[in-house]
């Protein structure tokens, strides 16, 4: 399986074109494990041959409904340490810290969204530096006012399908998700599992039959072999959250960076 | 499809969660529809809210609270009397029998003084449901009794660690274990709280305090004031429901005050005074007034009462507020214990700490009523479960 450099137009609404090659979306809690290791990890998974195509920015959150323990903690350390959407929105608009780093898709619960102001954040956010959002808690019932907005500002509202999701609406969901479709793997929160399950196969394969636009698969996949597995289910890219956090909660402060561009590098 | 139901009050409400859980919050709310005015499902509701929790409850005129003040005339709707102690039991009997129908065999519910807890155990003991409740360490700490008897009944009771580790993360942890065992899985939230149509059905089932209350009285005459605890705010929409549910039509009577917990002092920021002090925002799928900061992020609540120290609010109450149907005033920890005490020495019935504060509000109510108006407190628990709590507190005085 090759990791390549995906042909997309960051800032385009709904234009991710689609290649042979699988994505990879690595994700990160923004300030974990601190403030001053932001930037150096994004660098770290945006060099050359880390083979990350966007990473997920998650903005910390007190009441984090949709995550398991790993990011749980990554958020509350976070928050501690000080981390708000307006710093993330500041620290990534200083243009001289721009430079090499790959798209970013904001992940972020929809409180500190409405407190930020949902327009103010979608104008503010740096393109095309940023490619779209994601809004665990903004299910497309309520997702559909704001869609506008998005186009307006040239940002994909990337949606969220469940495993439990009918067909009905999960037609919509691929219909208005914007670049591509989110797929959660599990019924559950965030969090690395040890088998995936073989309802998974099924669901890609439902989802694929209605639409042309990219599926990427998140929660519960924590290595490069499953990764490899739910790609053989017809996914076109996966996401990884709890294993990244888990291996910089576990290095020690001079190896973190090294053992995440190693992490990362398994998945080519 | 069956037609659905309004899923927000004015800009309040909503279904805020991630997508795993929306189909089933659908399946109940078809469920709640269909099942609602099924001659079948009410009748066997309404025997077991009649033979089992003890319904209708009493309307008590206090004589004594009365006398003392010297002003309107003070009832007091005894849901303290209810099975388990609480009104919570209303709720759990109508959710636990729509489970049923839906064919779940467990149930999930989170608890603060473990009211919600005790009563969710019971009725899956009844039912013969298995039970697994969420509390936070810090309740389970002070409200250890209600521990036991959750144990006792059969229930599981799972400490939860995070964040403030009381009612708010009780209710996380709640929901994420729904988000995980959806397909087998019913969570009775106990109060108006949570994402359509939760706040909708558990104002339903506690309707029934209100309903009864109209009838309690002699033909023609109604209640100048009715004065409720406000927690996530289940007790109060069950008392205020039926002079509200058409709220366009509110004209004013009876006057309706919800009391909300103002802690140690709302000036310093311990207290869950969500909708007197709170902004709008999104806690546990619905999107209503919190105790947050300028980032959004949720603020811990403080009170004495466990059942109470919640950082949100229902969104009805939200709406309510904002059209100034209900009138919503703080009562702190430190005028809720003497209430407490009040209650205990003039009427010989032990509130419990969140009732206390509706008790207590009459200090400030009682002066401005007339001799010929009645005032209705809704006694939404029974003390015993705070017994702990008062005595480690100041012991007797």
């Amino acid at each position: 399986m090759i990791y390549g450099v995906l042909r997309y137009a960051p800032t385009f609404y709904n234009d991710l074109e689609m290649k042979k090659q699988s994505l990879l979306i690595p994700y990160i809690t923004a300030g974990y494990p601190s403030k001053k290791l932001f930037i150096p990890i994004l660098k770290t998974l945006s060099l050359s041959d880390s083979k990350a195509n966007f990473i997920e920015v998650g903005v910390p959150h007190s009441d984090p409904l949709a995550d398991g323990p790993v990011i749980q903690e990554s958020s509350k350390i976070a928050l501690e340490n000080g981390v708000t959407l307006r710093w993330i929105v500041e620290t990534l608009c200083t243009t001289s810290l721009q430079r090499g780093i790959k798209p970013l898709i904001l992940f972020s619960y929809l409180n500190p969204i409405l407190k930020y102001g949902f327009e103010k954040l979608l104008k503010d956010l740096p393109k095309p530096l940023f490619y779209g959002l994601i809004i665990p808690d903004l299910p497309l019932e309520e997702a559909e006012k704001y869609l506008p907005l998005f186009k307006k500002h040239r940002l994909n509202l990337i949606l969220l399908a469940a495993p439990t999701t009918k067909k009905t609406k999960l037609k919509k969901i691929a219909k208005m998700s914007g670049g591509f479709i989110y797929l959660v793997a599990v019924t559950g929160v965030t969090g690395e599992r040890k088998k995936l399950s073989s309802d998974l196969k099924v669901k890609i394969k439902e989802i694929k039959s209605f639409t042309s636009k990219p599926v990427a698969v998140g929660f519960g996949i924590g290595n490069a072999k499953q990764a490899k597995e739910v790609i053989s289910f017809g996914a076109d890219g996966v996401v990884v959250g709890s294993a990244i956090i888990k291996l910089l909660k576990e290095s020690k402060n001079n190896h973190r960076l090294l053992k995440l561009k190693k992490f990362v590098k398994t998945f080519s | 499809m069956a037609q659905k139901i309004k899923g927000y009050f004015g800009e309040y409400g909503g279904t805020f969660v991630p997508e795993t859980i929306i189909p089933a919050l659908e399946e109940l709310e078809i469920a709640f529809i269909k099942f609602k005015n099924d001659k079948n499902f009410k009748s066997e509701l309404d025997l077991l809210l009649k033979t089992y929790a003890g319904r209708p409850t009493p309307l008590y005129f206090a004589k004594r609270l009365t006398e003392h003040y010297k002003k309107a005339k003070i009832y007091l709707k005894r849901e303290d009397l209810c099975h388990t102690g609480a009104h919570k039991i209303n709720n759990c009997i109508g959710q636990a029998l729509l489970a049923k129908k839906l064919g779940k065999k467990r149930i999930i519910a989170e608890t603060g003084a473990g009211q919600h807890g005790v009563a969710t155990a019971t009725v899956c003991a009844l039912l013969n449901l298995k039970c697994e409740i969420y509390m936070g360490k810090k309740d389970i700490q002070r409200q250890e009794l209600n521990v036991f008897k959750m144990e006792l009944l059969g229930a599981k009771v799972i400490p939860v660690q995070s964040g403030s580790q009381t009612l708010k993360d009780a209710t996380s942890e709640a929901i994420r274990d729904w988000i995980t065992n959806i397909k087998d899985t019913h969570y009775i939230i106990g109060s108006t709280v949570g994402p359509h149509p939760y706040p909708t059905i558990v104002s339903y089932f506690q309707s029934v305090i209100g309903n009864e209350l109209k009838h309690q009285f002699p033909k023609g005459k109604t209640p100048d004031y009715i004065v409720a605890c406000v927690g996530g705010g289940s007790n109060s929409m069950g008392i205020f429901y039926p002079y509200i549910k058409n709220a366009e039509a509110y004209r004013g009577k009876p006057l309706l005050i919800g009391v909300e917990a103002g802690g140690i002092s709302i000036k310093n920021g311990k207290h869950a005074a969500t909708l007197t002090l709170g902004k709008p925002g999104i806690l546990h799928g619905s999107y209503s007034y919190l105790l947050q900061d300028e980032h959004g992020k949720i603020k811990e609540a403080h009170s004495i009462s466990a059942g109470l120290d919640y950082p949100g609010v229902g969104p009805q109450h939200a709406y309510l507020k904002d059209n100034k149907i209900v009138a919503y005033k703080t009562i702190s920890d430190k005028e809720a214990i003497s209430a407490f005490y009040q209650l205990s020495r003039l009427e010989g019935i032990i509130p419990a700490l969140e009732s206390s504060h509706a008790i207590a509000y009459l200090k400030y109510l009682m002066p401005r009523t007339k001799k010929d108006e009645l005032v209705i407190v809704n006694l939404s628990g029974r003390g015993d479960k705070d017994i702990n709590t008062i005595k480690n507190l100041n012991g007797l005085r």
